[in-house]
């Protein structure tokens, strides 16, 4: 035979069917194959977890970005500016430091420079000086807490609202109530650091109680971007295209008779599915189609920053132009990851938080910041809404020998951007030294209760039955939007 | 509280400057103190009485006291509620009513819906701080008193039908219970399924595996009309059935084998539980038994060992090792036994009345902690290691451990808060149960108080406990229980379908001796379990969801049943029983998402990997996707119904998943070798043979595979699996072949440069990934072929002349950068590398014929597009010729690979896969067997100067090549165990078969785990004979020699002057071939040698790894079958595809 392997690709899909599926008596498969659900299928709420449901308010936003700076950022040596603290530095003061664990510590101001950008005056470091070109557009909420002073935990509650592990994900609690408007493509993606993801893992995304369908698909910017989302051994697309083919039709074969169980019509229905989804997943993630100005506006050519553990901000660059390529393609909730690993190569500045932002700072700055021009420039960032903060903060005092910070759950920041928020807001304070919410503190529940009403779900509403309880992400304890940051 | 400034609460003490500025900002109170009392009350009747009419009085007013608080009196006020006194009048700081209005702290807002706005803290900032001044006379009667003193019970409640006892009605069957309801609905019951059907429900149902084809066609042609129930008692009776049913149960006590949180470290020993709860499913232990010994074994006076390795059921729950308020954390552990424990045994969610009493169910939140008392003295879980582990006969084991014989205090906690201890309480059974209170007697080492519960709830009058468990056993067979949620059969709860028949279930449960298997025979040989699946329009318009069995529902199985089933169809399922479990191999995007990506995860042998799911280790943080793709259970608690979803990514793994294309291979080979392959493989997976029209469509697809196929037979693939970070450990322990997959015969792989090591973390180097290398007999060589990087490969590289240097090499490559567009010719030497040259090329991402040429220094590579890249190196690198492939992002296709050497043209294309190492260790299919050794089992292989062996029982490796051993002559090496406990060396070997005992001669072996070296003999037994303690390391290099002398053997480590061993031998054993030879360890050997006359003999010469067989290139001569072959994999991969494998009728 003289046609080359790649000339197989050509030949188009279904010709076996074609060939062969005119022979099988009574195989229709007109009517299971709409063709337009990978990660859902018709029929009941389990077999069809993920159809598009409707809003409980009317919401500008479609779909969420979420900006995870694992480790926890320091509030006050980026956008928290405390003028008293810079006043009271290499001052001795007792801290709370761990739960009810009182220290003598020494006050560290920031080494960062400040200033007030853009319109609205928004304060921020000299450490982001790309992201400080778009204050205007963010609301940056100063005057957050939370209930946990290790990583561990704290991820948990900012990602799943509970301290405790096993509960759904905050992707998976807007998936589980808008469901996918593009079911080519999974509601919930994450991506992580090329240095390894948060602890505990999969846990920060996991579906907990609900089915698995709601939990986060991890996505590669490198690499098999979906797990076994190509076939093992040496098939073609259109041989797997056949093999689809053919195990459609046994199954419909098999269906005959026992047409009441829609499970089965479902299933028959994923496999067509999977197969759009060998082409539509890696068309998401190819960014070789966007041009140059795009390309270097999210910092794809940018150097790598000196620090030894600092990687180029490509990395993230790329990841935020696929969040912006996914979201586009109407995926609902998308979580990056900036930092992985151990301290230093995340954002948990024990061991110097000038160092810290030396590594980490020029990998987020110019990618967030493009993100945030490139989303505005497209009409995006009306419908998008962009989430910006880590587990926790950081103290106003010092840890160890190189200029530290430890971890700080009773006052930290967050920002928002796009859809919903009211642009250039500078909401809630810490008290004088960026150590604890003083201002229109909000616990974290009321962050997820923000993020829920401007995706236009009420966190009261949004329930799931586990356990004996109506579950919420929010909890039992009530919670509230932050009204402040809303439009 | 800590310290507090109205408006700025810090939890620190400040310095007084920094205080002094905190206090200006609120100046505007000082002088209100002053102010006199007319004002004061004009104050509150302005602002302070309508504030807290407005937003406090609804709940915490005459008609509710929320809390037990009451704010519309002073009195009241200062009486306060649970918490204590709502105000502290001139102390707004110590106020809890300021702190709440607030929202200081996370648990007490109020008003809880809407924040009260700033100005109204102030005035009630400011009103406190007056001293909380309230027009005199005003006297309201107490309202709210003690949390729980509110909670009633009513009527409704007490009528509430699980808490009735369970009454067994007239019916002698069961089957007349539903018969009655069919009749009643006008709904016809289906027929009975066929036995071919039936066989196969009761495999699923009571194994989670197939029958085979001939069991099928036994059952379907046995003219025995107890066919069926000879069947089901041979099911029971097979040690299958625990695995199936214990992990049913596994789901129900949220069984895993770590701590879940930040580490995640394994529990250890958990496993033993596992094993404990399959043998008692096995032994049909009476259910009764079966509680008594999870709550309370240890406190049975004749628990024994069993019962204390049960009371692992308290210590599976997830533990936080690094828990942010310790006090917090004690109580969740205690929580998650209690919920554990009441939601497993009683199906009630008495976990929901921890903070408050439950909202449904008539559950106080006096009632949880008194529940509560029973466990209060349960040590919490801790480190590994720690007094939660015992030493039992069967060995270690993770058990309840408690605070000593004296009872802990136990106390109503505020809102579930530990901070806020309340009444004391003493045990006591829920007052809807009957209330009463435990007679407890403490042993030695516990207060006894869990087995007085656990006697109450193995009471044969508890209205809950025989109903539960006959309801799970009803959910296990038909897939719904009678109650829809088995694990709440409280309000939230679905009611029974069928009352009269749970009752009937759990009487007879209590009436057979609470014998599980008695049940099993009880509903599988009833005329409702038997009846077909068939759809019905006119029931279906009534009872759709056929809540009243007229037949019995397709099932779609679980994810250990597919799995499990794959490997029997493939006859790959290893039946080794029990232990700590194997490791399944994870893709490199999954291990990347742990925060130290592949810590506490292993790598486990391809034989371990071919074990039954259950046996599969449960790590919280890391499941493996095949499970948790097909709705395994939640880890994290109890779980009564596994959701059942239909999803694309089920699909995804069932068509490309390496595990099932390997193991549709299996079934592939051996249908290759029948008569009619594709019947074969009908028979192997579905348990039938093929129908007409089913054997035309496979005729269709396989030719028209096989054509395509032929196309692809001379493509070779490459594919990096690796996250860019792992944990070092990890990364030591994958075998190189996992980090770039590809052919696997002929090449030998090496993982590439990973560096960094901060925190235990190594990273995968750009510059050195993962490669491969394939030797050829010369050192100029031309290669070409058609590239093909696909879309997400960022670069692939062509290696020339490559000498591996552990890691690394040495030699020249052509690297195809797809990022840059462009070729470059590179030199490698002393682990640097130079670009000799590069030049832009188009079509790199599209597929790129390409020819390299290397002769002497100059390289020549010319595309397909026009291009060409040449380079003169006037050093040129020598060694000998082997050729090489990296890739980096994602693979790399080469058609056509052909290599000229020594002026032939050779064809590279992937051999068979029968000769990969999949297939079964045969002494012609050894991989990597030095030459002049023979292999008998083991999966061996040689780099460098070190030959290693994989974990497996028994492999022995002989050295045919230097002959038996005289008398004198030594056998010298050093020796290395890296994973396991035993390996070492075989003296005067003779009659050697592929097995453990098959082969007689002297066995010298190293015994880490015990620290001890054994001399012992084979006589196609294992007989030790002489020991002697040795202080050995894993991981490091030890010298072992031994010889024979005369009637001695002579053993010595590490080249001590003294003899080691000295053994004589009563018989000693005739001279034979020496060798290596190990037990379940992987184990290094270098510098193999045998001292003859005190000359070396050195072990090998060159270190050259591949099959035996393939001693030249590989000339490919079984093209078409090769085809056929592939076809018939895919085939047989798209039957392990279809509904009819993963739903059963």
């Amino acid at each position: 035979m003289s046609l080359l392997p790649g000339q197989i690709e050509a030949q188009s899909r279904r010709n076996f069917l074609k060939t062969f599926g005119t022979s099988m008596a009574g195989v229709s498969l007109s009517g299971i194959f709409d063709g337009s659900q990978v990660f859902a299928a018709p029929a009941s709420t389990l077999l069809n977890p993920l159809a598009p449901k409707p809003q409980d308010f009317p919401a500008k936003a479609k779909a969420c970005i979420y900006l995870y700076l694992y480790g926890g950022p320091s509030q006050m040596d980026l956008f928290d500016y405390k003028p008293d603290l810079q006043k009271s530095s290499g001052k001795k003061i007792k801290m709370e430091i761990r739960r009810r664990e009182m220290r003598d510590s020494v006050l560290q101001g920031s080494k960062r420079t400040f200033a007030q950008h853009g319109r609205s005056g928004l304060w921020c470091s000299d450490a982001l000086p790309n992201i400080a070109k778009h204050m205007d557009k963010l609301a940056v909420i100063k005057s957050l807490y939370m209930d946990s002073f290790a990583h561990g935990s704290a991820n948990l509650q900012m990602n799943c609202g509970r301290v405790r592990q096993g509960h759904p994900a905050l992707g998976a609690w807007i998936a589980h109530g808008l469901g996918s408007s593009n079911a080519d493509l999974p509601g919930f993606v994450v991506m992580l650091d090329p240095r390894g993801g948060p602890i505990p893992g999969a846990a920060n995304w996991t579906a907990g109680y609900m089915p698995a369908a709601y939990q986060g698909t991890v996505l590669r910017a490198i690499g098999n971007p979906v797990l076994n989302l190509k076939p093992s051994a040496n098939v073609t697309m259109q041989m797997q295209g056949d093999k689809v083919d053919a195990i459609n039709a046994l199954n419909e074969l098999h269906r005959q008779g026992r047409e009441s169980y829609s499970e089965l019509s479902a299933r028959i229905a994923t496999y067509d599915l999977a197969y759009q989804l060998h082409t539509s997943a890696p068309e998401a993630l190819d960014i070789s189609s966007e041009d140059e100005k795009t390309r270097e506006r999210y910092g794809l050519k940018l150097p790598k920053g000196d620090h030894k553990l600092s990687i180029p901000p490509a990395h993230f660059g790329r990841q935020c132009l696929i969040a912006r390529r996914l979201v586009e393609r109407g995926v609902r909730f998308v979580q990056l990851y900036s930092g992985g690993g151990h301290q230093q190569q995340n954002w948990d500045a024990h061991n110097g938080v000038e160092e810290n932002l030396q590594i980490h700072c020029p990998e987020i700055d110019q990618p967030i910041a493009g993100l945030l021009e490139d989303l505005e420039k497209r009409g995006l960032l009306e419908e998008t809404l962009v989430v910006w903060g880590g587990e926790f903060g950081r103290q106003p005092v010092s840890q160890g020998k190189n200029g530290g910070r430890d971890h700080n759950p009773k006052g930290f920041t967050y920002w928002l951007a796009g859809g919903g928020v009211k642009a250039g807001t500078s909401y809630g304070e810490t008290d004088e030294l960026g150590h604890e919410a003083a201002v229109d503190r909000h616990h974290v529940r009321d962050l997820h209760a923000t993020i829920l009403r401007l995706m236009g779900l009420d966190h009261e509403h949004l329930t799931y039955h586990y356990g004996g309880l109506d579950q919420r992400l929010t909890g039992v304890v009530p919670a509230h939007p932050i009204r402040g940051v809303l439009a | 509280m800590g310290y507090v400034i109205p408006g700025l609460r810090s939890g620190y003490r400040a310095g007084s400057r920094v205080v002094g500025q905190a206090c200006l900002a609120l100046a505007f109170l000082a002088g209100s103190f002053a102010a006199d009392e007319a004002e004061n009350l004009r104050f509150f009747e302005e602002k302070i009485r309508p504030l807290l009419s407005e937003n406090c009085f609804k709940c915490h007013g005459p008609k509710k006291q929320k809390a037990g608080l009451r704010l519309d009196a002073r009195a009241l006020l200062l009486k306060g509620g649970e918490s204590g006194p709502a105000i502290v009048p001139g102390k707004p700081g110590e106020t809890l009513l300021i702190e709440a209005v607030k929202y200081l702290s996370s648990d007490l807002e109020m008003p809880p819906k809407r924040k009260l706005g700033k100005r109204q803290v102030e005035d009630l900032t400011r009103w406190v701080a007056m001293g909380a001044p309230w027009p005199g006379g005003e006297v309201v009667a107490a309202g709210g008193d003690k949390p729980g003193k509110d909670f009633e019970i009513s009527e409704e409640d007490r009528r509430y039908w699980a808490f009735q006892p369970v009454r067994r009605g007239e019916e002698k069957h069961f089957d007349e219970i539903i018969e009655a309801t069919l009749e009643e609905k006008k709904l016809v019951a289906n027929s009975p399924a066929p036995r071919e059907v039936l066989i196969r429900r009761a495999y699923y149902t009571l194994l989670g595996l197939p029958p085979s084809f001939a069991e099928v066609q036994a059952f379907v042609n046995d003219p025995d009309p107890e066919a069926f129930l000879k069947l089901v008692d041979r099911l029971l009776a097979m040690p299958e059935y625990g695995e199936r049913w214990g992990r049913h149960w596994l789901d129900v006590v949220r069984f895993a084998q770590s701590n879940g949180y930040e580490r995640d470290d394994e529990k250890p020993h958990a496993w033993r539980y596992r094993d404990y709860v399959i043998a008692s499913f096995n032994r049909d232990k009476p259910y009764d038994r079966f509680v008594l010994e999870q709550i309370a074994g240890d406190e049975l006076p004749d628990g024994g060992d069993e019962g204390w390795i049960a009371t692992g059921f308290h210590r599976l729950g997830v533990w936080d090792d690094e828990p942010d308020d310790k006090r917090a954390a004690e109580f969740d552990g205690q929580d998650d036994i209690l919920k554990t424990t009441t939601e497993t045994f009683l199906g009630l969610t008495v976990g929901c009345a921890r903070c408050h009493d439950h909202m449904f169910d008539p559950i106080s939140q006096r009632d949880y902690y008194e529940l509560l008392a029973f466990f209060r003295n349960v040590k919490p879980y801790n480190k590994p290691g720690g007094d939660t582990i015992r030493k039992t006969g069967a060995g270690d084991a993770l058990v309840v451990t408690e605070r000593g014989s004296k009872p802990m205090e136990t106390h109503l906690l505020i809102r579930g808060n530990a901070g806020r201890p309340a009444d004391k309480v003493e045990p006591h059974f829920p007052e809807i149960l009957g209330g009463e209170s435990p007679e407890v007697t403490p042993t030695p080492h516990s207060v006894g108080r869990r087995h007085a519960f656990a006697r109450w709830v193995a009471r044969e009058d508890n209205p809950l406990t025989a109903r539960v468990m006959a309801n799970r056993l009803w959910h296990g067979h038909f897939g719904r229980g009678i109650v829809a949620t088995p694990n709440d059969f409280g309000k939230a709860g679905n009611p029974p379908t069928n009352g009269a028949l749970l009752d009937w279930l759990a009487s007879e449960f209590m009436e057979h001796g609470w014998s599980i298997k008695h049940m099993h025979r009880v509903i599988m040989n009833s005329r409702a379990w038997q009846r077909s699946s068939v759809g019905n329009a006119a029931n279906e318009s009534i009872d759709p969801g056929n809540l009243h069995h007229w037949r019995v529902n397709l099932r779609r199985l679980e994810s250990e049943a597919i799995r499990d089933s794959i490997l029997k169809c493939a006859s790959a399922l290893n039946p080794e029983r029990g232990g700590r479990g194997f490791f399944p191999a994870l893709a490199g995007e999954v291990v990347a998402g742990g925060s130290k990506p592949g810590r506490n995860w292993q790598w486990s042998t391809p034989e371990q990997q071919r074990r039954r799911s259950v046996y599969a280790f449960v790590k919280r943080t890391m499941l493996y996707p095949f499970f948790e793709i097909f709705d395994y259970a939640n880890t994290e608690g109890s779980l009564g119904v596994r959701p059942t979803t239909t999803v694309a990514p089920q699909a995804l793994l069932l068509l490309n998943s390496e595990f099932v294309a390997e193991n549709a291979a299996r079934v592939a080979q051996k249908a290759m070798a029948q008569p009619d392959p594709v019947s074969s493989a009908f028979r192997m997976v579905l348990s039938r043979n093929p129908t007409e029209e089913e054997s035309r469509l496979a005729a269709a697809f396989l030719a028209d595979q096989e054509r395509k196929q032929e196309l692809l037979t001379r493509r070779l693939s490459f594919r990096p699996d690796f996250p860019p970070a792992l944990f070092n450990a990890y990364q030591k322990s994958l075998p190189a072949e996992r980090f770039l997959r590809g052919p696997i015969a002929g090449w030998e792989y090496h993982k590439g440069k990973w560096t960094g090591g901060y925190e235990s973390i190594v990273n995968a180097e750009r510059d050195w990934p993962a490669f491969a290398l394939y030797r050829v007999p010369s050192r100029d060589v031309r290669v070409s072929g058609r590239f093909l990087l696909d879309g997400i490969t960022e670069q692939s590289a062509v290696l020339l002349r490559a000498n591996p240097r552990g890691a690394v090499f040495e030699g020249y490559s052509v690297l195809l950068d797809k990022t840059k567009g462009e070729i470059a010719i590179r030199r490698h030497q002393g682990e640097k590398t130079a670009t000799l040259s590069r030049q832009v090329v188009s079509g790199l991402g599209k597929g790129l014929d390409i020819a390299i040429t290397l002769v002497g220094g100059k390289i020549v590579v010319r595309c397909g597009s026009g291009e060409q890249v040449e380079v003169e190196d006037p050093a040129p690198i020598g060694g000998t010729g082997r050729v090489g492939v990296s890739a980096w992002g994602g693979p790399v296709s080469i058609d056509g690979l052909t290599i000229m050497a020594d002026g032939q043209n050779y064809a590279v294309a992937e051999i068979d896969y029968g000769k990969s190492r999949f297939a079964a260790p045969r002494q012609t299919e050894i991989q990597g067997v030095p030459q002049g050794w023979s292999a008998y089992g083991g999966d061996w292989s040689v780099g460098g100067n070190e030959i290693s062996v994989a974990k497996e029982s028994g492999p022995k490796l002989l050295w045919d090549a230097v002959g038996p051993l005289g008398d004198g002559d030594s056998l010298k090496a050093e020796v290395r165990i890296v994973d396991g406990s035993i390996g070492g060396f075989l003296l005067n070997v003779r009659e050697p078969k592929v097995g453990a005992n098959n082969w007689i001669g002297y066995e010298v072996s190293f015994y880490l785990d015990e620290g001890k070296l054994v001399l012992g003999t084979h006589q196609n037994d294992w007989k030790p004979r002489a020991e002697a303690p040795a202080t050995l390391k894993r991981g490091k290099w030890h010298w072992l020699e031994a010889r024979t002398v005369g009637d001695r053997v002579q053993v010595f480590l590490d080249n001590r002057p003294v003899p080691y061993i000295d053994h004589r031998m009563d018989r000693p054993l005739e001279a034979g071939l020496a060798g290596l030879r190990t037990w379940g360890a992987r184990v290094d050997y270098r510098n193999v040698h045998v001292v003859r006359g005190g000359k070396k003999t050195a072990w090998l010469a060159p270190p050259t790894a591949g099959l035996q067989e393939d001693k030249s290139l590989l000339v490919l001569s079984r093209r078409e079958v090769t085809a056929r072959k592939r076809a018939l994999e895919e085939f047989c991969s798209l039957l392990l595809n279809l509904n009819e494998f993963v739903y059963i009728d």
